[in-house]
This record gives C-alpha cells, sequence and structure tokens, in this order.
C-alpha cells in the first residue's frame, strides 16, 4: 500500500517543498536523482562525463527501486546517499587507472562553461571525501547530520573533513595569488 | 577569497545550477523500464527500446563525422546511438569478413622476477550463420619488456603465435555453438536469452559441466558475449540492434568519450564493468563497427581453501594473462569462404 504522507523536498535554495503523495513519478525521481548526482559526482570528481554516467546510473537505480521506498520524504536523503556512494566509489577507480588511460585516451574535455570549471578547479587536489563533503554542504545545502548519514560516518568526522577542505581551498587559494598579509 | 561560507556557495554555485534535460530523464526512465521489463511482455519492452534509440538517433546522426557537441558523450547515450546506426544497415551476406589483431600481454614471474611478455598476431575470420566458418592467421610475435630468464622461457606464454588455417577459432566460451539465427531482435529478450544460455551451457562446448558462477561473472559474461557477437556474427541490423542495447542496459557504464584505438582510428569508446576489471569497446559512430576491445583484468585471486591432501598450485602463478586487445582492423560482408569485401 502507498504511503499517505506527503513527500517533502529540500531544493538549493533551502525552500521545503510539500508535494502530494502521487507525485513520487518516475520523471520526478529522474528528474531529481539526476540533478542530484550529477552535482554531487561533478563536485567528488571534476569531470563532467564521468558525473554523466554516474547520475545516469544513480537515476536507473532510483527509478527502478523508488517504489519500495517506504517513506517517499525520504527520497531526497536516498539519492544523497547513493550518489556519494557511487561518486567515491568512482573516484577510488578512477585513481587506479588515471595512468593506464592515459595512454591510450585523449584528455577529457575541458567544460563547456568557464564559471563551471572556475567552480570544480577550486576542489582540485582535495581528497574525495572532503569535495563530497563541501559538495553536500555548498552546493546541496545540506545540514552536518544529513551530510553525515551520507557520508556514513559521524557529525564531528563532517565537521573536521569541512574545516580541513576549507582550509585547503584557502591555502589553494594563496599559493595561486598570495596571501593577504603579503605586501603587493 | 573563497574561505567563507558565504564566498564558498557563491564560488560553486556553478555546480548548483546542473540540471537534466528532458532527453536525459526520457533515456533513464526507458533504461529502468527495459532492465524491469517483465519476461513475457516482449512488445512494450521493445517499443521503449526503439523509442530511446530513435530520440538517441537524431544526436547521433547529427554529429557525424567528427567530434560534435551533440552526439552523446553518456555511456548510455553512446550505446544507444550506435544501436539505432546498426537498426538501419543493409542485410548481411552469406559471411562476416573481419581482419582482427590479437594483443596478449602476460604478467610473468620466476622466482623474485617478473617480466611483460606481449603476444600479437593478426587473423582474418569469415563467420556464417553460427559461428562456422574459417580463420586463416599468420606467424605472430613476442616481444618482452627487458630479456626474459631461462625459467620463464621454458613456462611458455601461450599457442597464439603459431600460423593457422582452418575452421573458425572461436574457442570454448559460452557462445562456441550458437545458432545466429536464435538471437532476438528486442534488447531485452536478447538479454535474457544470452544470460539464460550462459547459466544453462546451452552454446558451451561441454554443456552438462554446469558450473557454478561467481557474482558478477555471468554478467561479464553477457557484456562479452555481446561484444564479441557484435564484432564477428554475422547479424542482421535488428540483431545487432538489440545487442547494443543488452549493452547499454548493463549497470556501472560508463563513458570513455573522443578516443583513439591502437591502429590510429577514431572513435567512441564505452568501459563496462568485467568481473574486477574493465570491458572497454571502441565502436566507429558512423557504421556502429566495433573498432577495438579491450580488458585489463584484475590480478589472478589466491586460491581458495582445498580439502585436505590436495597441494596447492605456485602462488603467484608463473604467467597470468594482464590484459587482451582485440582490434578490429576491417569487417564487411563476404559472398564465399575465402573472399574478401
Amino acid at each position: 500500500m502507498a504511503s499517505l504522507k506527503a513527500m517533502t523536498t529540500l531544493d538549493h535554495a533551502g525552500t521545503l517543498t510539500v508535494a502530494p503523495p502521487h507525485a513520487l513519478s518516475a520523471e520526478r525521481v529522474a528528474a531529481r536523482a539526476l540533478r542530484v548526482a550529477r552535482r554531487t559526482a561533478y563536485g567528488v570528481l571534476g569531470d563532467a562525463e564521468a558525473a554523466a554516467d554516474i547520475a545516469q546510473d544513480v537515476a536507473i537505480t532510483a527509478v527502478r527501486r523508488a517504489g519500495s521506498l517506504r517513506d517517499p520524504a525520504a527520497l531526497d536523503a536516498w539519492l544523497h546517499r547513493i550518489a556519494v556512494r557511487a561518486a567515491l566509489r568512482e573516484a577510488r577507480r578512477a585513481g587506479r587507472r588515471r595512468a593506464a588511460e592515459r595512454a591510450g585516451h585523449d584528455p577529457p574535455p575541458p567544460a563547456d562553461d568557464a564559471a563551471l570549471t572556475r567552480a570544480v578547479a577550486l576542489l582540485d587536489g582535495l581528497p574525495p571525501r572532503q569535495r563530497a563533503a563541501l559538495t553536500l554542504r555548498y552546493v546541496h545545502d545540506l545540514p552536518d547530520a544529513a551530510i553525515a548519514r551520507a557520508l556514513r560516518c559521524r557529525p564531528g568526522t563532517v565537521r573536521s573533513l569541512l574545516s580541513r577542505g576549507r582550509e585547503a581551498v584557502r591555502r589553494a587559494h594563496e599559493d595561486d595569488h598570495g596571501s593577504p598579509d603579503a605586501d603587493h | 577569497m573563497p574561505t567563507t561560507d558565504t564566498d564558498l556557495r557563491d564560488a560553486l554555485s556553478p555546480i548548483r545550477e546542473l540540471e537534466p534535460t528532458d532527453e536525459e530523464i526520457r533515456r533513464v526512465i526507458a533504461a529502468a523500464q527495459e532492465l524491469r521489463a517483465p519476461r513475457r511482455r516482449r512488445r512494450p519492452a521493445r517499443a521503449v527500446a526503439v523509442v530511446a534509440a530513435t530520440a538517441a538517433v537524431v544526436g547521433a546522426l547529427a554529429a557525424l563525422p567528427g567530434r560534435d557537441a551533440t552526439r552523446p558523450q553518456d555511456a548510455h547515450g553512446i550505446l544507444q546511438a550506435a544501436a539505432a546506426v546498426a537498426g538501419n544497415q543493409p542485410a548481411p551476406g552469406a559471411y562476416r569478413y573481419t581482419r582482427v589483431r590479437d594483443v596478449f600481454v602476460y604478467d610473468v614471474r620466476a622466482g623474485a622476477d617478473r617480466r611483460r611478455a606481449t603476444e600479437e598476431q593478426t587473423s582474418e575470420n569469415w563467420t556464417s550463420d553460427a559461428f562456422a566458418g574459417r580463420t586463416i592467421a599468420g606467424q605472430g610475435t613476442e616481444r618482452w619488456d627487458a630479456p626474459p630468464t631461462a625459467a620463464m622461457l621454458r613456462y611458455g606464454t601461450g599457442a597464439v603465435v603459431k600460423p593457422y588455417d582452418g575452421k573458425f577459432r572461436y574457442g570454448d566460451g559460452p557462445l562456441a555453438r550458437v545458432p545466429f539465427a536464435a538471437i532476438p531482435d528486442d534488447a531485452a529478450a536478447a538479454g535474457r536469452l544470452l544470460e539464460d544460455a550462459i547459466r544453462d551451457g546451452r552454446w558451451a562446448l561441454d554443456r552438462d559441466a554446469h558450473p557454478r558462477f561467481a557474482p558478477g561473472v555471468v554478467e561479464s559474461a553477457i557484456s562479452h558475449s555481446a561484444v564479441t557477437l557484435l564484432a564477428l556474427g554475422n547479424l542482421s541490423g535488428p540483431q545487432r540492434q538489440a545487442l547494443f542495447g543488452v549493452l547499454s542496459a548493463r549497470p556501472g557504464a560508463r563513458s570513455l568519450g573522443d578516443v583513439t584505438d591502437v591502429a590510429g582510428r577514431r572513435g567512441v569508446g564505452v568501459a563496462l564493468p568485467d568481473s574486477g576489471g574493465e570491458l572497454r569497446v571502441i565502436i566507429d559512430p558512423e557504421t556502429s563497427d566495433i573498432l577495438q576491445s579491450s580488458e585489463t583484468l584484475p590480478p589472478p585471486a589466491p586460491p581458495s581453501r582445498l580439502p585436505a591432501g590436495v597441494r596447492r598450485p605456485p602462488w603467484p602463478p608463473p604467467v597470468s594473462l594482464a590484459e587482451r586487445t582485440e582490434v578490429f582492423l576491417s569487417t564487411g560482408s563476404a559472398a564465399a569462404l575465402g573472399e574478401r569485401p
């Protein structure tokens, strides 16, 4: 029997949307899953094509299994969890195969959008879990507890990941542009 | 400087603006429906595959030749576009002709010494309505990354370097005796048939062996079988369309984008999960021909627990296959054995 609970989602602007239960259609699940997973994977991997592939896999899984979700309001949390897991798994695989693949393949094309390229460059060189934490916080606006559930760690670990991630971004920015305290 | 919460939120805002297109949403729903199509409902699944393929072909055809932003760059889109191109191909002739370069890379160990040996051989193949036909293979070559020790030379690495002229040799895989006419025109049905045939061994040389498959092995065999049939099978366009549909429904496929094969030809690449490794396929988007397939094998698994009294095999094994590549240098139809297109 379908759940009679309304579906609530928190969009990127922080607006709480309440939808009737019948709104959990395949189109809605696919669109939401593609959106969540592509943004997450793009933040973690910095590769548009890999992010598109992961988004597609996550969305297909979501459409196939959404019917068994006991609480439709939990859709977003579930999507964040499977998207982060898929992106981190791909980051591990990519690390192993990067050297082998470079020999025969063309380098990945840069993103068409310069602003997008600059955004993802900000996260370059950070460990995948730090990238994931920063993406979940500053792209998806998730609170510590939700990030902890997606990353399967304690909220304290999330705070540490975010703090170290911010510090790494600051250091990288200083290396590129000089320290704010330095004389120019 | 992007270090405060507000700065970082602003700096990363372009990622927040990534939105799925209607076409992507349609493709996901079609793929999900294809994967969960019930066994007896063939017509709806086929209709979904055809709709998805038709939608994808618009981008594929508009993109030719050369790279174009409208050509699908995700794995599912690449395979669906290839399916649509394959579906429009003319009926095959009496034989499918292929000229193939096989490359095998072995890890060879003797004590603390370790080498890589690469064997290459080029063959010509003709296959008719099954894997019946002829293979002519010239003398192959073997090269080492460093001079091998005497012990390594004693092991030997394989037999592919010997010249051969005789019956088509596919080997003893799950498709050794597949009748090509049995392959359906419908992606969901073709996927089910491949899975069932691999599990019950109906086309294998030793169909009574009834192997117990480890997790993921059957799925890998389906991908390998579909690629082998696409490359070497004398199949109709709709059958090839169905097999590309089988590949596009494999979970975990990822795009390699525009790539160049070892023969220097441009194509589009897709990687499929393959029992701990990856099966990489390069496709000519204009013809849907498979240009190259390659796999990187995971290191051999340590031997499992053996019954008391059984001697453990040497570990690690002295020779293990590390990489395998098939480059399909030339493909086409031929009217008779020995005739070249």
